[in-house]
């Protein structure tokens, strides 16, 4: 018997059934060049936006292509006006617009070349508060959690963003910098070395409903995974996470664009589907334009989650701990090694992204709530 | 004293020299269809043998023989079998042929009593050890009324059984046909029973079919009569093959578009893991189409994977599918054989636009309890057969099939490792034989299978059916046949994700049917069949609950879906002449939609949707009707005896759609019936075909073109929610489909060598085109449905190369299926996507695959405990990764491409088949 599961298991390497490959199209797609809108309309107190961008060639590794110079309205339909600006740090339109739950509004788009656009009028719902943001260590990494409720039982769908902040320290505090120009190294507290910040924003399409359950709860409802050792959670970690009640055509938009460009590829999935938003072109209904605004107050809420509080997070640098002599200094620092002590005869280093935190993506901006 | 017969005969000629001391020689050569005479003449030629005779005795004794060193004795023995004539053979070489009273030759004491010793031989060599020295005739004269009463011009009906003489099995589509004109002819349905209509007068009969040997009968008609005709299975034969005559049933049957394949020929073929696959196998038939590896479903001339009637024994399989699509859940040791009517559907079928995929089991060895084994390196079988009770009247036949388990699922993609697979299935078949004008069949299927992807959602399905069938043959010219069963198909899916969101979905198809079919010989220029079936309906589309009482999950169940569709048909093929002959048949086909049911009505004019519903209703009674005439009409005119062109037309409806935006069959995939919102599909389809046959039949050519048309098939809407939706009508949109094509074959049905070659250029267009209905497609041209592929080559071969060992190689080759390829990408929350514009309007890399296969049989010893054989291949033998899909996803905010293949490299396999 072991002998057969022996010969099976070999079987088993030497199919190699079910695989996936990297591949690139070679399509030559006339530039669509189609304008993206993505927007919210949110209360009073919190930014509405909306990004502007135009859609590009599959292949094109250039810089997002932002539609510049456009005039950009929340209305109502008495045609009340709030002007959205273009934020350079934000990259999107945004600002704030003195709305009312209940009331229908709309984005309206003048681009620089005169054609106007607008979105369909929608309801501004009112969002319920975010409950408890919870976190369980699960087998795949960090699971996050949240809860809400209506008790009104109004909103039903909803949708979340965030953004997260987190604390880097490099794995030697250096007391010396390396002057490069001067190939020499110069005595110094080296902080900004070793606490490092780093953020990022969500990116996949964060979805729940409970229009199948029999009350108004989300509970425990996971929004997002941090995986196994990442170096998220190597110090301290904060996550701010933004709610929004959507209403039906809007989930069923952001649903399908999830569908359309997260969940695809394994054998039973469904084929991708053409995505029609609530934006059309004021000029020419037939002109293509994609994306869908919707109109709910944000909630959101911050919370904190410290390496210790997690069990056996296990984030490593692997760091190569090397002893320079003094006349390699050129050579070695700061591509490969960097020093983290002055030293005698020859200089304690260490793996240049063991020294730096910078070298990881982490930058010295620490966050105003931290 | 079997086992001491067989020695004689296989082994020793010598032998049969010692036993017979008076001069028997051994007679050696191929005779085929000649008369006595010219026999006789033969041998003169070729022995030193001289024949004394009357003309006048031997003129009615015709020899299709295949004689090796075989006494003349025997060949005389059996060629006088059931007549008067008697011989002798004296020591000085001559041969004396007399009527009613044998000659004694003085000289030849052992002679002299000679009645016993062929009364010995009789015994010793059984019908069967004749057969294995390969007399495959029968000259006895069966003869029918009285000669003195014949009339000119009159014609009558024989009628009867064609069975394997071993088993007592029928045999199925059998032809016999008329030596003289083979327009003459009539096949065996799936009893065995056949009908031929004849002159009054001598006629000699062939018999010819798949897995059998030829067998020849002489008969004399001066009345009705019946003739139950006792054919061989074709052993293994130790010596080439000589290839009879006249393998022209391609060019004389009517219809076209038909293909029928016999498990033998099934499992010759290399399979992937070396299983056989009783579906897979036909989509290396022209016409024939599947979307990629991981897909049991399959499309015929453009048809969709839902407008295939798959019936087991007449019983509908929902899913013919195990583990993903890879195996087709049919026992091969169970089928006999499948038929598949791509073009000309006989009136008796329908419920599917596109095709009727009939696939028979054994009717079970009435004489002895046999069986077979089979380790493979996916499942283990085993099957048996054979009688009940000491009649011989009844008869059974088991199998099942079972996977060894967790294993498989290790060689799925990586994600997917965590899973868990299984499946199994299950055949039962009893026939009863009250007399033979009576007979009973009970067939009963299981097929379940349950797997786990990506370790918490587990998918299950089930196909349980069961059925009882009556035979009766009313009188000469009427048969009947009344069927009665139960289908029944359940899919459900669980998850484990946690007490709070575990919930349980299972959906389920019951059906009931009954049916009555008849054929009625009018005479030789009509043949009528009609009759009337009825299937109920009894859909459960979807019933959805949390699996705690913690679970705030909604428990959803849709509301019960009842039909009733019946129909009524008539058909007459008519024989206008030998040359040229018609079958007309309509069938009447009607669907009550049954209460009660809620259901909404929407406005004219726009699509619908929540806010286009003007009104709803809960009612019962009969709801909603739909119906029409379908008409089959196909023609063949035969110019030669080797060439011929028919022509069909057909029409259908389809009053249950399954709901799939999945290119693929998917294990989730729900059924619907037409209800008040959804009409039935539509089709119809006008095909034309050429028939040629070369070098004596041996080779079939053909060329065959069709165009198809398709109304109201269903399309989604972007988005469409087709599980557990009670609009479901909001979400689909019927569309427009056609199909064209031509395909050419080639094929050796026989010989050391055969196989065949079929090239296929088809297209499947789809179009979507009124704004009324829905979102218009492509803008409302046509597009390429998810299975064209223009280009479509396939070489199926087989090479003998002994008897105990051959070869069988495959190569496909086919344009790759077509995808919606992304146009563009764009930014929207947080990341790059992938925008997709016309659907279908690129195509995934072109396929193509190799798969070998040696076979390997034990010896080929008739009378041993068991036999057995192995088969070792490769399948997909160059290693190719073929594309089964390419898709764009985001992944942490980057768009990346990938091509997912389901088999990445070679499959080498081995299968251990034991038979006993």
């Amino acid at each position: 018997m072991k002998f057969i599961k022996y010969i099976l298991a070999l079987y088993i390497v030497l199919v190699n059934v079910g695989c996936k490959d990297p591949y690139y199209i070679n399509v030559d797609a006339n530039d669509l060049n189609v304008l993206v809108v993505e927007g919210q309309i949110t209360g009073s107190n919190t930014i509405s936006y909306a990004y502007l961008t135009r859609s590009v060639n599959v292949n094109d590794r250039s810089e997002l292509v932002i539609e510049f110079g456009a005039s950009v309205y929340v209305q109502d339909e008495n045609g009340l006006t709030f002007e959205l600006v273009y934020s350079n740090e934000n990259k999107r339109y945004e600002g704030f617009a003195n709305t009312e739950i209940g009331k229908n509004y709309r984005i309206f788009i003048r681009t620089g070349d005169g054609k106007e656009y607008a979105s369909a009028y929608t309801e501004l719902l009112n969002t319920p508060d975010i409950g408890d943001i919870n976190f369980e260590r699960i087998y795949d990494g960090l699971a996050l959690k949240l809860n809400t409720e209506d008790p009104s039982n109004k909103a039903k769908y909803f949708h979340w963003t965030f953004e997260e902040d987190w604390e880097i320290r490099s794995a030697y505090y250096s007391t010396v910098w390396y002057d490069q120009a001067n190939d020499m190294l110069v005595d110094s507290s080296m902080s900004t070395q070793f606490f490092c910040y780093k953020n990022s924003r969500s990116t996949s399409i964060i979805l729940g409903t409970t229009d199948n359950l029999n009350s108004s709860k989300l509970v425990d409802h996971r929004f997002h995974l941090i995986a196994n050792a990442d170096d998220r959670l190597s110090v301290r970690y904060s996550i701010l996470v933004r709610q929004y009640a959507s209403s039906l055509e809007g989930y069923k938009f952001l649903d399908l664009m999830r569908k359309n460009t997260e969940s695809i590829g394994s054998i039973f999935d469904p084929q991708p589907s053409e995505l029609v938003g609530n934006i059309v072109c004021l000029n020419d209904p037939d002109e293509r334009v994609l994306g869908f605004v919707d109109a709910s107050i944000e909630k959101n809420k911050r919370i904190f989650i410290d390496n210790a509080q997690v069990e056996n997070w296990n984030f490593r640098l692997s760091c190569v701990p090397y002893d320079v002599t003094v006349d390699s200094t050129e050579f070695y620092f700061p591509a490969i090694y960097l020093p983290y002590d002055r030293g005698g005869r020859t200089i304690p280093s260490a793996s240049n992204f063991c020294v730096d935190c910078r070298l990881r993506g982490g930058n010295n901006n620490k966050p105003a709530f931290w | 004293m079997r086992y001491f017969a067989f020695l004689i005969l296989f082994l020793c000629s010598v032998e049969f020299i010692y036993a017979q001391q008076s001069n028997d020689p051994p007679i050696t050569g191929s005779f085929k269809n000649i008369t006595f005479k010219a026999f006789i003449a033969e041998v003169e030629k070729s022995t030193n043998l001289f024949f004394y005779y009357d003309s006048k005795t031997i003129d009615t004794i015709g020899v299709n023989l295949e004689l090796n060193k075989t006494p003349l004795s025997l060949v005389l023995t059996k060629l006088f079998e059931g007549s008067p004539i008697k011989f002798a053979i004296t020591k000085d070489n001559k041969v004396f042929i007399t009527t009613d009273y044998t000659i004694r030759p003085e000289l030849s004491s052992l002679y002299t009593g000679k009645e016993n010793n062929y009364e010995d031989n009789k015994g010793l060599f059984s019908t069967q050890t004749l057969l294995d020295v390969k007399v495959a005739s029968n000259s006895k004269v069966h003869e029918f009324g009285s000669r003195s009463t014949l009339t000119p011009n009159s014609t009558f009906i024989l009628t009867g059984f064609v069975r394997n003489s071993k088993t007592g099995e029928p045999v199925i589509n059998a032809t016999i046909y008329s030596s003289k004109d083979s327009s003459i002819t009539a096949t065996t349905d799936v009893y065995g029973y056949y009908t031929l209509n004849l002159k009054g007068g001598a006629h000699s009969l062939e018999v010819q079919g798949a897995g059998i040997r030829d067998a020849h009968y002489n008969v004399g008609m001066y009345d009705n009569g019946r003739l139950d005709i006792i054919v061989a299975e074709r052993v293994e034969t130790l010596k080439a093959v000589t290839v009879s005559a006249k393998k022209s049933a391609n060019i004389n049957r009517v219809q076209m578009g038909v293909e029928r394949l016999t498990i033998a020929e099934i499992k010759q073929m290399p399979a992937v893991f070396g299983e056989a696959d009783v579906i897979r196998v036909l989509t290396t038939l022209p016409g024939v189409k599947t979307v990629g590896e991981a897909s049991t479903g399959f499309n015929v001339r453009g048809g969709a994977a839902d407008q295939n009637l798959i019936l087991y024994n007449d019983a509908t399989i929902y899913n013919p599918s195990h583990f993903f699509g890879m195996f087709s859940s049919f026992n091969p040791d169970v089928i006999k054989d499948i038929q598949l009517y791509k073009s000309s559907v006989d009136a008796k079928y329908g419920g599917r636009l596109s095709s009727v995929l009939d696939i028979s089991s054994r009717e079970g060895n009435k004489k002895e309890l046999t069986g077979s084994a089979g380790i493979g390196l996916i499942t283990s079988r085993l099957h048996l057969e054979g009688p009940i009770g000491e009649s011989e009247k009844t008869s059974f036949t088991l199998g099942a099939r079972t996977t060894y388990a967790k294993w498989l699922v290790s060689l799925l993609p990586k994600e997917y490792e965590d899973g868990d697979a299984g499946f199994t299935d299950f055949n039962i078949n009893i026939h009863h034989e009250f007399n033979e004008n009576s007979s009973l069949y009970f067939t009963g299927y299981y097929s379940k299978d349950n797997f786990r992807l990506r370790s918490d959602s587990t998918y299950h399905y089930t196909n349980r059916n069961a059925n009882l069938k009556w035979k009766k043959l009313i009188n000469k010219n009427l048969t009947g046949v009344f069927t009665a069963g139960v289908d029944n198909y359940v899919f459900g899916l669980y998850t484990d994700y946690g007490a709070l969101n575990n919930f349980d979905y299972n959906y389920q198809i019951l059906q009931k049917y009954a049916k009555a079919d008849f054929t009625y010989y009018r005479n030789s220029k009509h043949t009528f069949e009609f009759g009337l079936n009825a299937i109920h309906y009894n859909l459960d589309p979807g019933n959805f609950k949390a699996r705690s009482a913690e679970s705030s999950l909604m428990p959803i169940n849709l509301q019960t879906e009842k039909a009733l569709e019946s129909a009524i048909y008539v058909s007459d093929k008519i024989t206008f002449s030998p040359q040229f002959s018609v079958t007309a048949g309509v069938r009447l086909s009607m669907f009550n939609v049954l209460g009660p049911r809620k259901w909404n009505e929407y406005l004219d004019g726009i699509p619908k949707s929540e806010t286009t519903i003007t009104d709803s209703y809960d009612k019962s009674g009969i709801l909603k009707t739909y119906g029409g005439p379908e008409f089959r009409v196909s023609g063949r005119y035969a110019f030669t005896n080797s060439f011929s062109v028919k022509a069909g037309l057909n029409t259908s409806r389809q009053y249950i759609h399954m709901l799939s935006n999945t290119t693929t069959i998917a294990p989730t995939d729900v059924w619907k019936l037409s209800d008040m919102n959804i009409a039935p599909q539509r089709g119809g389809q006008a095909s034309l075909g050429f028939f040629k046959n070369l070098r004596n039949n041996t080779i079939e050519t053909s060329v065959e073109f069709y165009y198809k048309k398709m109304y109201d098939y269903l399309d989604y809407k972007p988005g469409a929610k087709l599980i557990l939706n009670e609009v479901i009508e909001q979400d689909v949109m019927p569309t427009e489909g056609k199909a064209y094509g031509v395909e050419l074959l080639v094929k050796k049905p026989v010989g050391k060598l055969n196989g065949w070659i079929g090239y296929t250029y088809s297209r499947t267009l789809l179009k979507m085109d009124d704004p009324t209905k829905g979102t218009l497609i492509n803008n409302g041209s046509y597009y390429p449905a998810n299975f064209d592929k223009p280009h479509d080559f396939i070489f199926v071969g087989n090479y003998k190369v002994s008897h105990r060992f051959s070869i069988s190689a495959n190569v496909n080759y086919s344009t790759g299926r077509p995808i919606t390829l992304p146009v563009g990408k764009y930014y929207y929350n947080g990341a790059y996507r992938v925008m997709y514009s016309d659907r279908n309007a690129h195509r995934i890399p072109d396929y193509f695959r190799a798969d070998l296969s040696l076979n390997i049989y034990g010896n080929h010893k008739i009378y041993q405990r068991t036999h057995n054989s192995w088969s070792i291949g490769v399948y997909n033998l160059t290693g190719r990764r073929n594309a089964y899909s390419v898709f764009f996803v985001t992944e942490n905010g980057s768009i990346n491409g990938y091509r997912m293949s389901i088999f990445g490299s070679m499959i080498p396999f081995v299968n251990y088949n034991i038979k006993f």
